[in-house]
């Protein structure tokens, strides 16, 4: 009965944290509009900004699935843009290689230069992408994202 | 004039030494609303012509479509106009409550009373965001239209109170730390007020004579700055904000056309008043803003005239505002 509780219970627990700076952002008022955008959305517990940084830190609720991507459309909702996304993920003996396609939590993922090797426990991830990350950055990751994931939305991802 | 200068040298000094905010008291910024917010902004201005205190009051409601288009609806109140044309309008000026006449004659008994102006209508959409860590770059277009019917009795057009019309124009922000500045540019036109002159005050009202009248077209240049004055370091969202500005309002404008009609039939009305006559003016706007708990938007600024002047309103001219956002 317990085996079956754990094998029923759903896998969407493995985001503990994500950390986001978000450009163009100088007002205590604008950085407000983001923390509330970013509070609305139904898997986040909480938010703490550093206005000062204009960074800001994102807590999961348990047992929600986490749609990081809903982070970045929330900077971007309130009109600022997302300088860098991180996330920490708890990992359970996964194996992620160099543009190896990997499924986690039901979204697909592409670990970009990052070589093979077994992740456990809690391990940062910085997200890649026109969405993620500065125009600037972006340029330089651009060519390295390619998908070998077949169907449905791709996460870039580097260790 | 003098007063204008030296704030304007003031302010401007205060700015290059140091480097803000873009949440003008006066002009609009090209960044936007967020997504689904609400933003309600109770607002006012005041002076005061020789004997009379002139008053407006709007309430206006702004919406964040999307990330990118904002709209706006703002409706007014003031004791600006009264219900009809006054008299001797080509040739009139104002003194207090009361309107006089080329010939010298003072007509008294003209109260302007609290009138509900119209409506106001502004969308604004970005089409260039340059964000950057402490710093953006953006450029918006913007269209609006009123919908007033008020007796607006001098050329320069003002569609958020004064003239039903149309305008558009572009706005570009740069914003970086503590520093903002921001120029908007734009054309309106003005439609005509057709409506009635009073003709004596002893006559009764089918003595009035049927008037139309066409404002003149106008430009406005607006340049606005902003400084984020306190708090130095940012700690959280408790501090109180306080921003200091600096905003250029200019407008250049053509001549009215006055046409009426009477049992003679209809004509061009030759006009002598400076009200009605061509203009170009910059007002200078210090002002200062708190920004309590990173919500609630309290403002407060002075209009002096910088180059000629506006013959809508007399100066010192007061505004002031509050803000707040709701979040969807």
């Amino acid at each position: 009965m317990v085996a079956l509780c754990f094998f029923f219970t759903p896998l969407h627990a493995q985001y503990k944290e994500a950390e986001i700076g978000i450009n163009g952002l100088t007002c205590s008022q604008c950085s407000r509009s983001v923390e509330l955008r970013i509070r609305k959305l139904a898997f986040v517990k909480d938010v703490q900004m550093n206005l000062e940084h204009t960074e800001g830190r994102v807590f999961f609720k348990e047992g929600e699935k986490v749609e990081i991507g809903k982070i970045a459309s929330a900077v971007k909702d309130a009109g600022f843009s997302v300088r860098y996304l991180k996330a920490v993920y708890h990992f359970g003996n996964e194996t992620v290689s160099k543009d190896k396609c990997l499924d986690l939590s039901g979204d697909h993922y592409t670990f970009v230069r990052s070589k093979e090797q077994s992740l456990t426990g809690d391990v940062p991830m910085t997200f890649l992408g026109e969405k993620f990350q500065e125009k600037k950055e972006f340029r330089k990751w651009q060519s390295y994202l390619k998908s070998n994931c077949a169907g449905g939305y791709t996460y870039f991802v580097t260790l | 004039m003098r007063w204008g200068l030296l704030s304007l040298c003031c302010v401007l000094c205060l700015f290059f030494r140091a480097g803000g905010q873009e949440l003008f008291i006066l002009n609009e910024p090209a960044s936007n609303i967020p997504k689904h917010t609400l933003g309600v902004r109770a607002f006012g201005n005041t002076y005061r012509e020789l004997n009379a205190q002139r008053n407006m009051g709007a309430l206006r409601l702004m919406y964040g479509l999307t990330p990118k288009l904002t709209v706006m609806a703002t409706g007014t109140l003031s004791n600006h106009h009264d219900t009809i044309l006054p008299r001797f309008l080509a040739d009139h000026t104002h003194s207090g409550s009361q309107t006089a006449g080329a010939t010298g004659t003072v007509v008294k008994g003209l109260k302007y009373p609290y009138l509900f102006n119209g409506i106001h209508l502004y969308a604004k959409y970005r089409f260039i965001s340059k964000d950057g860590r402490n710093e953006h770059f953006r450029a918006a277009v913007y269209a609006e239209g009123s919908f007033l019917k008020v007796a607006h009795d001098e050329t320069e057009p003002n569609l958020l109170d004064d003239t039903r019309g149309v305008g558009a124009g572009l706005i570009t922000t740069y914003l970086k730390d503590r520093f903002a500045v921001s120029f908007t540019g734009g054309v309106i036109i003005p439609f005509e007020y057709n409506g009635y002159m009073l003709n004596n005050y002893y006559l009764g009202p089918e003595y009035n004579v049927q008037t139309e009248l066409k404002y003149g077209n106008a430009i406005q240049y607006n340049l606005s700055f902003g400084y984020l004055l306190l708090p130095r370091h940012y700690k959280d969202y408790k501090q109180l904000n306080l921003n200091l500005y600096l905003e250029l309002q200019g407008k250049s404008y053509a001549s009215a056309k006055i046409r009426q009609t009477d049992v003679h039939g209809t004509t061009d009305i030759q006009i002598s008043s400076p009200l009605l006559l061509a203009n170009h003016y910059v007002d200078i706007n210090p002002g200062i803003q708190f920004i309590v708990r990173s919500d609630l938007r309290i403002d407060f600024s002075v209009g002096l005239p910088l180059i000629n002047r506006s013959y809508v309103h007399y100066y010192p001219l007061y505004t002031f505002g509050v803000q707040k956002y709701f979040y969807f």
